[in-house]
């Protein structure tokens, strides 16, 4: 009997419309245990190098993990994987809400999708039963109205639909996934590919329960963290603030990115704060499958000639700051309309205001006129102008068309200098943490093999101190001495190998690193716990560090095999300067030379070849990669 | 002269006020005013007082207002 997990996975062709189910052994299970990790053992088996992103050939990945589905807090998370169309690297995304765990009750503990359908379908998966639906009627539709029809259509509300809008059908570069209109597969353009395959949403019910190791077990240690989430006011703190909670002390500090990242000083910065989100358009507030935190929020505006529904949930901080100050607007009504906007289309919010942001610079610099932009006037500040920029973009129409490749082929294209003003990582959009006040997230955008995210470790303020909740509850993993955010030092390096190994694990087990330690209350003891009393296996933290590095080390033998080298692994120039306007400026610049230093330290303590970065045969086997080490010989 | 301390993000929760005052006779450091208030300098990610960045150390030499906000993770 297997725990956690049903044993089956489902391997669907669009091309020739026929499915069937593998039966995985137990040690798969035990090398692999989901996400990432198991995508990627059939992207480098199944997927030839070079594949084009957008062709039937490539594979596209949905990836709950041995645990996901089981009843303790902030566990929901599943990833999809496929090679992103936005980087040509390996692409990732995991989201939250409810359809992983659904999936894996419907008895699919991952589903792999190849070749492409020659007209609009959707996947109707229940209770181990497949069928291709014709999606005809859907194409062109927005998720909200999707999924009433899907719902209606099949008779059953308690249906989780994963989906794309317009901009995955029409092959925006960085289109999300979503399910239940606000939990997005984000980064990366992985609803692009859904696109490409013609692949409009996948409806998942299942009512078959996930068999737990050790029920009670789970139970009692789920008990005790939610009784400690109530209490601990970090938890506190995102469930009544959200992390909008960050804008505040970004914009007061002055490193709140701004007008394209052309400063950190924002000084409409309080029209942003969680506090005014809350009084002026803030509804409620909600939460994942199983999780009490309710870190979500649900905006709803009701004005004439500004509506926005509530049930596409609300902006966090990367999209106030991202379709905000980045590109001069300080109005959060209108921001929550962009964001609403982005949500229904699925469009990637960040990168969405990223190539926002870049084609205002370049209007500003006089690179694109008023007849490029199909006569708006694309100034900074002009909160009309980013909604008719998210409507052309989604529908691929003028200035839209180009940007929607997003900003690294956008300016490769538009030439006369506009590479000056994108700031990306092996194509992709970096996002709203400026990486001078926190080095080890800059270490992290360079290195991240699906592009700059800010969701590859935890940051550094959580290691600062020898009392910081990352020093003292983290001993197990070897964590054991406090540096400091700006500090780019051997002992950064060495403490981000670790957090970026722990985190890649968090990612592929579907945990959310806002339930456990250091961002949260949930200790390792009983994350360890929950992990055994789930699946009765007796794993260690060992083992467990030793399956985040594996997955880390698959990325990097599948972007080598694209042409990836060190060089892709760096950051944009402008972190490299000094903060301009407010508090923090002329300070701030990360030596440049300290940070080649710390990337060549931490090729080295992660087994790779300090002069290219590739994994070494060595490393490869230690980690049970053996299958791998051709690729690098090569 | 009278030094406020104004809790941004989850401290205001943790040290269940928004706002701590404190007088003093004399010049004080940041860090001694953290002590007295019984604020851990673990939560504290930046300390700004009228519109500088300053560290711990920082001299208060007259009344003013010190913001401490918490420390910042991603998401």
């Amino acid at each position: 009997m297997s725990y956690g997990h049903t044993g089956n996975i489902l391997h669907i062709d669009l091309s020739s419309r026929k499915h069937w189910i593998e039966h995985p052994s137990e040690t798969f299970y035990r090398t692999y245990w989901g996400g990432r990790a198991l995508a990627l053992y059939y992207m480098l088996r199944e997927m030839k190098p070079h594949t084009d992103p957008l062709s039937p050939d490539n594979l596209l990945i949905f990836a709950p993990s041995v645990i996901t589905g089981t009843p303790a807090p902030a566990m929901p998370r599943y990833t999809v994987c496929a090679k992103s169309p936005l980087t040509g690297a390996q692409g990732e995304a995991e989201a939250g809400g409810w359809w992983g765990p659904e999936l894996k009750k419907a008895g699919f503990d991952a589903l792999i999708i190849k070749g492409s359908s020659p007209t609009p379908i959707y996947l109707y998966i229940k209770d181990g039963k497949v069928e291709i639906k014709d999606a005809t009627n859907l194409w062109g539709k927005d998720t909200g109205e999707t999924q009433k029809i899907i719902k209606k259509k099949l008779a059953d509300d308690k249906i989780r639909i994963a989906q794309i809008g317009p901009a995955g059908e029409n092959l925006v570069r960085f289109a999300n996934i979503v399910n239940e209109l606000k939990h997005f597969n984000g980064r990366n353009g992985l609803g692009a590919v859904m696109g490409s395959k013609k692949l409009k949403a996948i409806a998942v019910r299942g009512t078959k329960p996930i068999e737990l190791y050790n029920k009670e077990r789970v139970s009692q240690i789920t008990k005790n963290i939610t009784k400690r989430v109530m209490d601990n006011p970090l938890s506190r703190g995102l469930r009544e603030l959200g992390t909008p909670a960050v804008v505040r002390g970004f914009y007061e500090a002055g490193c709140l990115p701004s007008y394209n990242w052309t400063t950190g000083y924002f000084k409409e910065g309080e029209s942003l704060t969680a506090e005014t989100y809350n009084k002026t358009i803030l509804k409620g507030t909600k939460g994942c499958y199983a999780c009490p935190i309710r870190c979500k929020r649900v905006v709803e505006i009701n004005e004439p000639g500004l509506k926005v529904d509530p049930s596409y949930g609300g902006p966090e901080y990367e999209t106030i700051a991202s379709l905000g100050s980045l590109c001069g607007i300080s109005d959060l009504k209108y921001i929550a309309k962009a964001n609403e906007l982005c949500n229904k289309y699925t469009m990637d919010t960040i990168s969405t205001g990223m190539v926002i942001a870049f084609a205002m610079q370049c209007y500003q610099e006089g690179i694109l006129t008023k007849e490029d932009t199909g006569g708006i006037e694309l100034t900074f500040g002009n909160k009309e102008a980013v909604l008719k920029m998210i409507e052309k973009i989604t529908h691929r129409e003028g200035l839209g068309d180009l940007l929607s490749q997003g900003s690294y082929l956008a300016a490769q294209k538009i030439g006369k200098g506009a590479e000056k003003f994108i700031y990306q990582v092996k194509g992709q959009e970096i996002p709203m943490h400026d990486p001078r006040l926190k080095t080890g997230v800059g270490l992290q955008y360079a290195l991240s093999d699906y592009g700059a995210d800010h969701m590859k470790a935890a940051h550094d303020p959580f290691f600062k101190d020898k009392d910081s909740v990352g020093i003292k509850e983290m001993k197990e993993l070897g964590i054991l001495e406090p540096v400091s955010p700006t500090d780019i030092g051997e002992k950064k390096v060495a403490l981000f190998k670790l957090l970026d190994i722990y985190w890649s694990l968090l990612d592929l087990l579907g945990v959310c690193d806002f339930g456990y330690v250091p961002r949260s209350v949930g200790t390792l003891d009983e994350l360890l716990e929950i992990i055994r009393a789930t699946t009765g296996w007796k794993t260690t933290w060992l083992e467990l560090m030793q399956l985040g590095e594996r997955s880390i080390n698959m990325a990097r033998i599948f972007n080598h095999r694209e042409g990836f080298t060190s060089q892709d692994d760096t950051l944009p120039e402008v972190f490299f300067h000094n903060f301009k306007n407010g508090p923090l400026d002329g300070q701030g610049a990360i030596n440049k030379e300290d940070f080649q230093e710390a990337l060549r330290l931490r090729y080295e303590l992660m087994g790779w070849n300090p002069d290219n970065g590739i994994p070494t045969p060595a490393k490869l086997i230690e980690l049970g990669l053996d299958w791998l080490t051709d690729e690098v010989k090569r | 002269m009278k030094i406020s301390i104004k809790l941004e993000g989850y401290l205001k929760y943790k040290y269940s006020s928004d706002i701590i005052e404190l007088n003093y006779s004399k010049p004080i450091t940041i860090h001694q005013v953290l002590e007295d208030a019984k604020i851990s300098s673990v939560d504290v990610f930046f300390i700004k007082t009228g519109d500088k960045i300053v560290k711990e150390d920082y001299l208060l030499v007259k009344s003013t207002e010190v913001k401490l906000f918490s420390i910042i993770g991603g998401g």
